[in-house]
């Protein structure tokens, strides 16, 4: 047999739901709890999407349910579409600006120009990257972040440094180490989540952002080439640049906690 | 042990770890690595860090604060 709830609940049926949604959404940001995962592209990729995406799919449930309106239904399924691409355009746009505040401005202007005009947006069994992909880089283009990168010496020096030498550089770097691999993983692998987020925050933001959308949110080097509209090389210069810059700031930091990366040598 | 030398190895090793190689490529760096115990080390660190950042960026909520700010400016073009 089976039960009849509302002969139980006093609450009117719509009443119940809504407060269903909230508890969904409440036990969502009290429960949520930590997954580290490699996605391919369009899946998420860490907790913070993953908080959107849970939230956004029980907001979709919840309003169908409780609220018809035309506008809501449109945002709950942009978001239900497009939020789990929300941190690959943040990655995205912070790599284009070259810092973080910049990078999150463009970001925003992107998604919500992406919301605007999202009744125009076709599936056509390919998913949304090549449209957000379009949208990043005219939004890029007319916030004259662009203009100004290509007058800015610092950024061309950076973007001229993406090149063999510099591969060598990486790897010399990563030489230096008077320690054997094995006993500098046993140094890093002693350091907490802090201490290395604390280090790939100090990478610069170009170099970063390329890195974390590789092997975070598993982007292959061509998609981050298409995303940046930069040659597939340099993609993966700039990952390999972000893992030796990595490498020696973890290095540093073992030193700077009071992990002796080398015992035979006094600090 | 195939014909990389530990420099191309080294070369290889971040790509292997990106997905990027082919078939034929992964089979020549773990051919390497299981002759090359410097580069199998190499490999093992690269392959630590990497897991810690993963394992970092999942654990950190330094972009919140972002998520919040596009939540509340989505639903601001709605009024």
């Amino acid at each position: 047999m089976a039960w009849d709830f509302d002969a139980f609940n006093p609450q009117p049926a719509q009443r119940r739901a809504t407060r269903q949604k909230a508890d969904t959404i409440d036990t969502l940001l009290t429960n949520y709890s930590t997954k580290p995962r490699r996605h391919s592209y369009g899946a998420t990729s860490c907790k913070q999407q993953q908080f959107m995406s849970d939230i956004i799919k029980a907001q979709a449930s919840g309003e169908a349910i409780g609220n018809p309106e035309e506008q809501q239904r449109k945002l709950a399924e942009f978001e239900l579409h497009i939020g789990p691409y929300f941190e690959i355009i943040r990655r995205a746009c912070i790599s284009k600006a070259g810092n973080q505040a910049q990078g999150e401005d463009l970001a925003q202007t992107v998604i919500l120009r992406a919301f605007k005009y999202w009744d125009s947006y076709t599936d056509q069994g390919k998913g949304p990257k090549n449209w957000l992909n379009q949208i990043i880089r005219t939004a890029y283009i007319s916030s004259g972040m662009a203009e100004a990168k290509h007058q800015n010496n610092r950024v061309n020096i950076k973007a001229d440094a993406d090149n063999e030498l510099q591969d060598d550089w990486i790897f010399d770097q990563a030489d230096e180490s008077q320690l054997g691999p094995s006993a500098e993983q046993v140094v890093i692998s002693k350091m907490s989540t802090n201490e290395v987020m604390d280090a790939i925050n100090q990478i610069d933001p170009i170099f970063r952002e390329v890195a974390l959308l590789n092997l975070v949110d598993g982007l292959k080097y061509k998609e981050i080439a298409e995303l940046l509209d930069i040659p597939e090389a340099t993609v993966g210069t700039r990952v390999l640049r972000a893992r030796g810059l990595l490498r020696s700031l973890l290095r540093e930091k073992a030193i700077e906690y009071g992990i002796n990366p080398d015992p035979k040598k006094k600090k | 042990m195939s014909n990389l030398s530990c420099h191309e190895a080294k070369r290889k090793v971040h790509e292997y770890l990106g997905e990027e190689l082919s078939d034929n490529s992964k089979r020549e760096v773990d051919e390497h690595l299981a002759g090359c115990s410097r580069c199998q080390a190499e490999y093992d660190l690269e392959r630590t860090i990497s897991d810690m950042v993963i394992s970092s960026s999942s654990s950190s909520d330094l972009s919140l604060g972002f998520y919040q700010r596009i939540s509340s400016s989505l639903r601001s073009e709605l009024e």
